[in-house]
């Protein structure tokens, strides 16, 4: 491994962590292990010297009764010695051989006894414990460097995992998902990543729907108004038929129109990009239906249709006033072009619910779905002006203010109902 | 309209040409500046009626200039025309000391009418009172009450609040998106005829029975009220 690999591998986060508890693991085995070892050593040396005293005292008595020394054993002396031996305890390795001794001297009465015994058991298991604990301490620590090293290489795949996926996102391929196996953090994490690009992936899909039905919402009327102005050209040149008032403001009316559909789209975006939420507000359901019927009342009645208003247990609800007029507005208009002739539209709020029902067709139940998608209508529908986008805009008003659009037939399964249900102040 | 001394700071080759010579034929005094430093220091040297800032110009951009201007304690009314459309830019331009917003593209009289009403704000200043007279209709803002000729008329809140805003503006154009703004509070065209309802109801009830005009539709303009 050259070094530049080995420094890199040590930035490994997950490496650099096993390397960190294989050192504070040897330390703490090390100590721990040494003092096991010091204790043990203590304690077998304490009980010859234990055995040494009672030897000792029991030779004296029987020296100061006059009898004769006890009897020792095959691995024990006793006997007298000259005055240069110091008295206590000492150890002593006899010459030409392994054997070790244990001697204790003390001067009496009768002369400088010596007693002795043989400790070479006591050293072989002194050596087996050491020996011993250095091949279990030495195999520890290969064992924890080698599932260290497992552990952290298994963590880094992971996170290597994780890292070559995003950087496949950042490379702009937002079909690449992670999808990490298991049940721990780093796979939560790379679950919330896979969401985010997941949404990233639908929001950059709808973009590209929009921007192709955006081209096509202001081109096919821009293609109209060519077709107009060139007609009037070529009259002109050709027939010498002058261009009249009416011409020009036939093709203000489709600019004014073209520039219409095109502040709606700019509108649509910029609420679905989730802007404004910060200058909600609290507002009563009931006042905002109020100052509706206020502005539209007059003219539901100038097209011949009823507006018919239920009002029971309105909530507050938090929203930007602007959005909220827009998003009745719009309800009201589509009831207005698509509903019946001599219909009655009702606006009910009940709680946090706004109904707007009409008497017109209503909407198929499988086309449901695809009138809330932005720019998804039918062709049939796209041809109107500027229409096609009030239902997305609902949609999309609903889904700033975390409110839930949904649509279904009217009573008697006549008409379109369309429900927004806000959520209560108490619920945010 | 007496008339006015304009600055307009538009660098587009046809748009600028075509605004001065719009306002000029308005009977206004126009100058127009393409470059937003000489813009700065021309509204520096004298006093203009109103200023019209477009917000992208090569040198110093209409923002920075109303900024700079409102620093130096240049009190002149200004509309920010521009191309960007969105609300935030919107809030920019008032927040930097504008009084008007106008998005490109608009129409000429839309522009012409915004300029008139912001002179008249500063020039002479609002009839503090309660009661609003115009010819024979008077108007109590306490009361929220009007009368004609001394007949009493029963208008609902934003037919008086339509009528409020014609009487203010007496004799001056008001657009359809002007009357959204002030009236409805709206930012957004409706396409439904909310205007056009609205003040067919006031003018069934505020000439019908009189028989005569006093609220004049302005062909592809707007609305003007020209009291008797």
């Amino acid at each position: 491994m050259s070094l530049n690999r080995f420094s890199r591998l040590l930035r490994l986060s997950a490496v650099r962590q096993a390397f960190g508890f294989l050192i504070l693991f040897f330390t703490i085995s090390i100590v721990a292990w040494g003092g096991t070892f010091l204790l043990v050593s203590w304690e077998m040396q304490r009980i010859v010297d234990a055995r040494l005293m009672e030897r000792m005292d029991a030779a004296i008595a029987s020296l100061d009764a006059g009898v004769a020394l006890p009897a020792t054993e095959a691995d024990e002396t006793a006997g007298f010695v000259d005055g240069d031996e110091k008295e206590g305890l000492r150890t002593e390795d006899l010459e030409g051989s392994s054997v070790e001794m244990r001697y204790l001297v003390r001067t009496t009465s009768h002369g400088r006894l010596q007693i002795g015994e043989n400790t070479e058991l006591q050293e072989e298991l002194r050596d087996i414990l050491a020996g011993g604990m250095q091949i279990s301490l030495l195999a520890t620590i290969l064992l924890t460097a080698i599932a260290g090293l497992w552990m952290a290489r298994r963590s880094q795949d992971r996170l290597d995992t994780v890292s070559i996926g995003l950087a496949k996102v950042a490379q702009g391929d937002l079909g690449a998902r992670i999808a990490l196996e298991g049940n721990d953090d780093i796979s939560l994490l790379a679950d919330r990543i896979d969401g985010t690009t997941a949404r990233l992936e639908t929001l950059v899909m709808q973009m590209r729907v929009q921007s192709s039905n955006i081209a096509h919402d202001l081109r096919t009327p821009l293609a109209r108004l060519r077709a107009q102005l060139e007609t009037n050209l070529l009259a002109l040149i050709e027939r010498d038929r002058p261009v009249k008032t009416d011409d020009l403001e036939n093709a203000l009316e489709q600019i004014d129109r073209i520039t219409g559909t095109f502040e709606a789209l700019l509108r649509l975006a910029r609420i679905e990009s989730g802007a404004g939420r910060d200058a909600f507000k609290t507002m009563r359901l009931e006042e905002l239906i109020a100052e509706i019927v206020d502005t539209y009342g007059p003219v539901v009645e100038e097209a011949g249709q009823t507006l018919e208003v239920t009002v029971q247990d309105a909530a507050s609800i938090a929203g930007d006033h602007d959005m909220l007029v827009q998003l009745l507005a719009n309800l009201i208009q589509n009831a207005l072009r698509h509903g019946a002739a001599n219909q009655t539209i009702s606006i009910g709020v009940h709680g946090p619910r706004l109904i707007v029902t009409d008497e017109g067709p209503g909407i198929p139940f499988g086309e449901r779905e695809n009138v809330l998608q932005p720019l998804h209508q039918g062709e049939a529908t796209r041809q109107g002006e500027g229409f096609g986008l009030g239902l997305s805009l609902v949609r999309a008003i609903s889904e700033l203010h975390s409110a839930e659009l949904s649509l279904s037939d009217g009573p008697n399964g006549r008409g379109l109902c369309v429900t927004v249900n806000f959520p209560r102040l108490t619920d945010l | 309209m007496p008339s006015m001394r304009l600055l307009v700071l538009e660098d587009d080759a046809s748009l600028g040409p075509w605004t001065e010579k719009g306002l000029r034929e308005a009977g206004h005094v126009v100058d127009l500046f393409t470059d937003g430093k000489d813009a700065l220091v021309a509204a520096m040297g004298q006093d203009y009626d109103v200023l019209v800032l477009d917000r992208m110009v090569p040198g110093l951009d209409g923002l920075s200039v109303l900024k700079a201007l409102r620093q130096a304690k240049v009190t002149a009314p200004a509309i920010f025309l521009t191309a960007l459309g969105e609300v935030d830019d919107r809030v920019a331009g008032l927040r930097a000391g504008g009084d008007d917003y106008l998005v490109k593209p608009f129409a000429f009289s839309e522009l012409l009418a915004r300029i008139e009403v912001l002179a008249r704000r500063v020039g002479t200043p609002e009839d503090r009172s309660s009661i609003v007279t115009a010819g024979d209709i008077t108007i109590d803002l306490h009361k929220r009450s009007c009368t004609r000729q001394g007949r009493p008329i029963d208008l609902n809140p934003k037919e008086f609040l339509l009528l409020e805003v014609f009487l203010q503006s007496k004799g001056r154009v008001q657009t359809r998106t002007m009357l959204l703004e002030r009236v409805w509070d709206m930012n957004f065209d409706p396409t439904t005829s909310v205007v056009e309802t609205h003040i067919s109801r006031l003018r069934r009830k505020i000439e019908k029975p009189f028989g005569d005009t006093v609220i004049r539709n302005i062909r592809g303009t707007g609305y003007v009220f020209e009291p008797v």
